[in-house]
């Protein structure tokens, strides 16, 4: 006997639409939806199936609980497979597919298949040894996409290695990824064989690819900085001294903004810097070094510019992803244009 | 300038009366190592415990390892500068226990005073099970000394002691009455080169910032310093110590001293190539300007050495890259063909861009895996060097309980990744 457990949102586990997005975590000793075709699919085999729903709000409000809850249902239901989805191009589906299938496999060891397509944003999120099965852009594709799954889970199931690289070429979607793997020698025996090489004038191949980082256009000058609304943003971590909201010290995954408003300068004791990048003790001796408030306002009232912003926003660049930073970064923006502000002053550290 | 090397395997660390090396097995008297601290530790609390390779144990909070080290005679001493005068090393005789490590664990006594970038970050050996892979000193043979400092004691104090108690016992345990167990000799020596072989140098670049976070040479910092021509037979006997405690990052004081770049470079110099040696570096200079010079000065470094090739290697992460990279770029513009080392942060799901910059110069890199992929780590039986994991500054960890963690909570994961052969490479 094997068992499996399948992970479906509200609207295909049939309990609503959008209206029931709210839906909590549920259990159901029972296939349901997509579950029951593919259960159908695999019926010559003895097989005890579960299904636990979430809905689409409910997983990303309460991402943590969800994952406890699941981690709960792992330990007492034991599956040997996991399916999520497939989630076809929604979104929201697709990122909790993506998220739950990488639980199960990165924790348990338990290998986990999803559905996804191409362009759905959940495709980032799908963690080493998932199986991503490629999908149709709507559920118009069902039926094909489930008997595919259910190829996929009886090779899984068999513990059919080779069937399944072929399997994983031709079906699964291809999302070149990054990770460890086992090289035939040490770093110190291959770097030297490298340069050697490399001095011959022989063939090599460099292990890290270059990746081209898409230039950042620089935007045109202000025309009248007279009337225009300057605000300050900093990587460099500086926060109200205790650091109230927790901002990370490293790999920031927020931004924060506090309130310069009335202020002439910041006081030594007032604020802080989080951040493990930089000998912060400077900063925090006078942090107008980092968000200069002082010179800023001598500016301002000398009529340089028009407004100083009432607040600056910060993170903690250091150690940080690429990719969140650009979310973050994209944010400020988006709150700083919505302000009316003109320009920024950013102080990187 | 020629070192001779007598280098002892051992093939087990028992408690006993008296320190001696008995065929191959080393007997530590606590006794003994107390004598030898006995003016560093009235305001240092000192626990000693023993690990063995394939044990189920898991030592937390490690600082710095250090590798038994002695000169056979007197008057030259290992670790020079750190509680001795400075004399120059790299000749004469030189024992090893070349299996054993004097590991230092603990807590500074004022974590609350210092800023987030003197603060040490969790380093962990696990002696085996998934984490032994990145743990440098997993294959080792451990004297653990856990220190826990007094309130009276300053945290600079304590860093002082820490490394100066490390030292000792290093020196300590090198000098172990022996018997029965004949070492492994050998002559260390860059002999001159008749054959027309590639000229290479090892560009070592190491992190040097403020005091908690910095790198001794002959017992100096060397935060402010330029590119040094350092000898391999230096690093052998001590001359470069670790000074800091960004664990997972750092190149621990055993690594300076036994490096597998070294090591790799002096075991073909003489067939494959011709080793000039090291040039030591340091990165995580302030300005884009500082960054770019120390490269131009490195490179002018090894241009004038005659160098034809370089292998580059960098101590550290994040914006230190930088200084790394305008090395290399510096290096290929004046001639000299460069491969270098680095770690990839890939992210947990690997799709990140793998290095924080990389020139069109940097075209042969040699990886050493994805430190940023979670791994799932089950506990180990024994806990030894403190009571909690301390999760990067974030949380505190029950080190009896599962961790789901990335490779950064190991003690010397960069180095030891690649040692056990680990890169990064692109899958579907």
């Amino acid at each position: 006997m094997v068992k499996i457990l399948h992970y479906l949102n509200q609207f295909f586990a049939g309990i609503g639409g959008e209206e029931k997005a709210g839906q909590e975590f549920v259990f159901l000793p029972k296939p349901v939806g997509p579950g029951i075709l593919l259960r159908d699919l695999l019926k010559n085999r003895d097989i005890e199936y579960a299904t636990i729903v979430c809905g689409d709000n409910y997983f990303h409000e309460h991402e943590e609980a969800v994952l406890a809850s699941l981690a709960e249902v792992m330990t007492q239901f034991a599956p040997d497979l996991f399916v999520a989805g497939p989630a076809f191009h929604a979104g929201r589906y697709g990122l909790a597919c993506a998220k739950t299938a990488s639980f199960v496999r990165e924790r348990w060891s338990v290998p986990a298949l999803t559905g996804l397509y191409e362009e759905n944003p959940g495709t980032r999120e799908i963690g080493r040894h998932v199986f991503a099965v490629q999908t149709g852009s709507s559920a118009a594709s069902m039926q094909s996409t489930i008997k595919r799954c259910a190829d996929l889970a009886a090779l899984i199931l068999d513990k059919d290695v080779e069937r399944l690289e072929a399997f994983k070429e031709e079906f699964c979607l291809k999302i070149p990824r990054r990770f460890t793997v086992q090289a035939s020698a040490p770093d110190s025996v291959r770097a030297v064989e490298m340069l050697l090489a490399k001095l011959r004038g022989a063939a090599f191949e460099s292990e890290i690819p270059r990746i081209e980082v898409a230039p950042h256009p620089v935007p045109g000058a202000i025309q009248d900085l007279s009337q225009a609304t300057l605000a300050m943003v900093t990587e460099g971590g500086l926060v109200p001294l205790g650091n109230p909201d927790r901002l990370e010290s490293s790999r920031g995954t927020k931004y924060f903004k506090y309130s310069i408003k009335e202020r002439d300068d910041l006081k030594p004791g007032e604020f802080e810097a989080m951040h493990t990048g930089y000998d912060t003790s400077t900063v925090n001796a006078d942090p107008d070094r980092l968000i200069p408030v002082d010179a800023m306002r001598s500016l301002e009232r000398a009529g340089n510019f028009g407004r100083l912003h009432d607040y600056y926003y910060v993170t903690t660049g250091t150690g940080a992803m690429p990719a969140k930073m650009q979310e973050l970064g994209a944010g400020i923006a988006e709150e700083l244009s919505a302000s009316g502000v003109n320009g920024v002053v950013l102080t990187a550290t | 300038m020629e070192l001779e090397l007598f280098d002892f395997h051992i093939d087990d660390i028992q408690w006993s009366d008296r320190t001696s090396l008995v065929r191959g097995q080393l007997n530590v008297s606590l006794a003994g190592i107390q004598e030898q601290l006995k003016d560093l530790i009235r305001d240092i609390r000192l626990t000693a415990e023993l690990a063995r390779p394939g044990e189920s144990k898991r030592i937390v909070h490690v600082l710095d390892t250090m590798i038994p080290i002695g000169k056979v005679h007197d008057g030259l001493r290992t670790f020079p500068g750190i509680d001795v005068p400075a004399r120059l090393v790299g000749t004469g005789q030189t024992e090893r226990l070349r299996n054993v490590l004097v590991t230092v664990a603990g807590g500074f006594p004022h974590p609350e005073a210092m800023t987030p970038i003197e603060k040490p970050r969790e380093g962990i050996i696990d002696m085996s099970g998934v984490g032994a892979r990145y743990s440098h000193g997993s294959d080792y043979f451990h004297l653990v000394l856990t220190l826990e400092g007094d309130p009276a004691l300053s945290n600079i104090a304590f860093d002082q002691a820490l490394r100066t108690i490390g030292v000792r016992i290093a020196r300590y345990l090198a000098g172990a009455e022996k018997s029965g167990l004949a070492p492994e000799r050998r002559k260390v020596h860059l002999a001159p080169v008749q054959k027309k072989l590639p000229k290479i140098i090892l560009i070592y670049q190491v992190q040097s910032q403020i005091p908690l976070v910095r790198t001794f040479y002959y017992g100096e910092e060397i935060s402010k310093t330029l590119p040094s021509f350092v000898h391999p037979n230096e690093f052998i006997d001590g001359a470069v110590v670790s000074g800091t405690y960004k664990s997972e990052r750092k190149i621990p004081t055993s690594l300076h001293c036994a490096n597998p770049f070294i090591e790799e470079m002096l075991r073909r110099h003489g067939s494959e190539l011709d080793f000039l040696g090291v040039i030591l570096s340091r990165g995580y200079n302030d300005s884009f300007e500082q960054k770019k010079k120390m490269g131009l000065w490195t490179a002018r470094l090894a241009r004038c050495l005659g160098a034809d090739g370089a292998v580059a290697m960098m101590e550290g992460t994040g914006n230190t890259t930088v200084d790394f990279m305008q090395t290399v770029k510096a290096c290929e513009e004046e001639g000299i063909k460069t491969v270098a080392i680095l770690h990839e942060d890939n992210g947990a799901k690997g799709y990140e861009r793998p290095l924080v910059d990389h020139p069109r110069e940097a075209d042969a890199m040699i990886s050493r895996g994805n430190r940023s992929e979670k791994l799932v780590l089950e506990p180990l039986d024994h806990v030894i060097g403190g009571k909690d994991i301390d999760l990067h500054l974030k949380l505190k960890h029950d080190p009896h309980k599962p961790l789901f963690f990335d490779p950064t909570i190991f003690f010397g994961a960069h180095c030891q990744m690649g040692a056990s052969g680990f890169r990064a490479a692109f899958e579907n």
